[in-house]
């Protein structure tokens, strides 16, 4: 058996439907640590990530006829593990973390060898934004992924996700203490 | 003291000016709103600034071990006819063959062996589970309760006095457990393959193995 699988993603997944057995394996291979990282830093909680993570991954296995070729079959992932992600969130959302206030502060560390303190304030701050804005703000500012692929992956327009993003880090950047009221 | 959502309620500013930070309706468009922000924008803008630089800055992460071993059992149980779920293609399981990952046991009934995790009261603390949702669960805890077998050469001795394979790779997580009414300590070994365990179980002496098995990746 080769260590790495040449074929594209897309021969892949139609491996996968063909019925061999690996080729989605190494879908989960190739996909698997962006596809965490995303349903953890949406999310937070690593059961829920997981939990979240096997429910949209197992779908995919289960569904990949429904994939029609639109997308690449790495955006096609991202989209099911994001929309899961938003469903967690709105379940959850009857049952709001305790503690926290609409006008709490995260305390954030100032100095820069509090950087462990300040990863810790921008999770908890992360997890406080509404969903439409988590989510972009995670792919474009935590994952690093550009606006277009963003796009592509929640089906908006490109200056949908800026917006979300920039109404998500306005918001972001007060729960982190950055932005103050003058006098404050 | 009005906290963050002050500024979103009296935020038609702010939020501009954080959509043009982002580049909108255009670039052009964005630099004119931003030259004309007026007093405050600049103190706005480095607040974004640092915001964005310090979500840049989470780290990355790894799909965990036992995370990846959860997907690989999922995706058996999708394969296996008798587990009740199923492709959504009726005809799927006729190309697809058989369970594609079985469980190595080192017998066949082992299937259908029971692991109940040891309490400190050394009574099964919670249900029977599978060996490999034993072995997903402690790593998933993180524990390393194996007494002297966390010594790599204690190790070793055990399982090569229990007729078990040697270690291929390191120990990960171990507790003691209950294997159909004998005392053993699961050990989870790294097999050197991304999300691929091995989990294995001798008793209490080391003079057997009660259970052996791969499982993920």
């Amino acid at each position: 058996m080769p260590l790495l699988d040449a074929r594209s993603d897309l021969q892949l997944l139609e491996a996968h439907r063909s019925g061999e057995r690996r080729a989605f394996d190494e879908l989960v291979r190739r996909h698997g640590d962006r596809l965490w990282a995303v349903a953890l830093r949406v999310l937070r909680d690593p059961e829920d990530a997981a939990d979240v993570l096997q429910d949209a991954l197992e779908s995919a296995y289960r569904r990949s006829a429904g994939f029609r070729g639109e997308a690449s079959v790495s955006t096609w992932l991202h989209r099911i593990v994001v929309n899961k992600c938003v469903d967690r969130i709105r379940y959850d959302r009857a049952r709001p973390p305790s503690g926290y206030g609409g006008t709490h502060r995260v305390p954030v560390g100032r100095d820069p060898a509090e950087g462990a303190t300040t990863r810790l304030a921008v999770l908890d701050a992360l997890a406080h934004l509404p969903a439409d804005q988590r989510v972009p703000v995670v792919l474009v500012d935590v994952m690093g992924y550009p606006v277009a692929d963003v796009a592509a992956i929640l089906q908006v327009p490109a200056g949908t996700v800026k917006s979300r993003c920039a109404r998500g880090r306005v918001r972001l950047a007060g729960l982190l203490g950055h932005l103050r009221e003058e006098g404050a | 003291m009005s906290g963050p959502e002050g500024f979103a309620a009296g935020g038609g500013w702010l939020t501009r000016l954080a959509e043009a930070e982002a580049g909108l309706p255009d670039e052009d468009a964005a630099s004119r709103v931003i030259a004309a922000a007026g007093p405050g924008s600049d103190r706005v803008l480095a607040a974004l600034a640092t915001t964005r630089a310090e979500l840049a800055a989470v780290p990355p992460v790894r799909l965990p071990t036992a995370v990846a071993a959860r997907l690989a059992a999922g995706f058996d149980a999708l394969d296996d006819p008798v587990s009740g779920n199923s492709r959504h293609s009726d005809d799927y399981h006729s190309r697809r063959g058989p369970r594609r990952r079985p469980l190595l046991l080192t017998a066949a009934a082992a299937a259908l062996v029971a692991v109940a995790i040891v309490g400190p009261s050394a009574q099964p603390a919670g249900d029977a589970v599978d060996p490999a949702s034993a072995a997903a669960r402690v790593l998933a805890e993180g524990t390393l309760d194996v007494g002297e077998l966390r010594e790599p050469a204690a190790l070793a001795a055990c399982l090569d006095r229990a007729g078990a394979a040697p270690v291929r790779g390191p120990l990960l997580a171990g507790r003691p457990v209950v294997v159909e009414g004998r005392r053993g300590t699961l050990l989870v070994l790294g097999t050197g393959v991304l999300g691929r365990v091995r989990a294995v179980v001798p008793d209490e002496g080391c003079g057997a193995v009660l259970a052996d098995l791969t499982t993920g990746g």
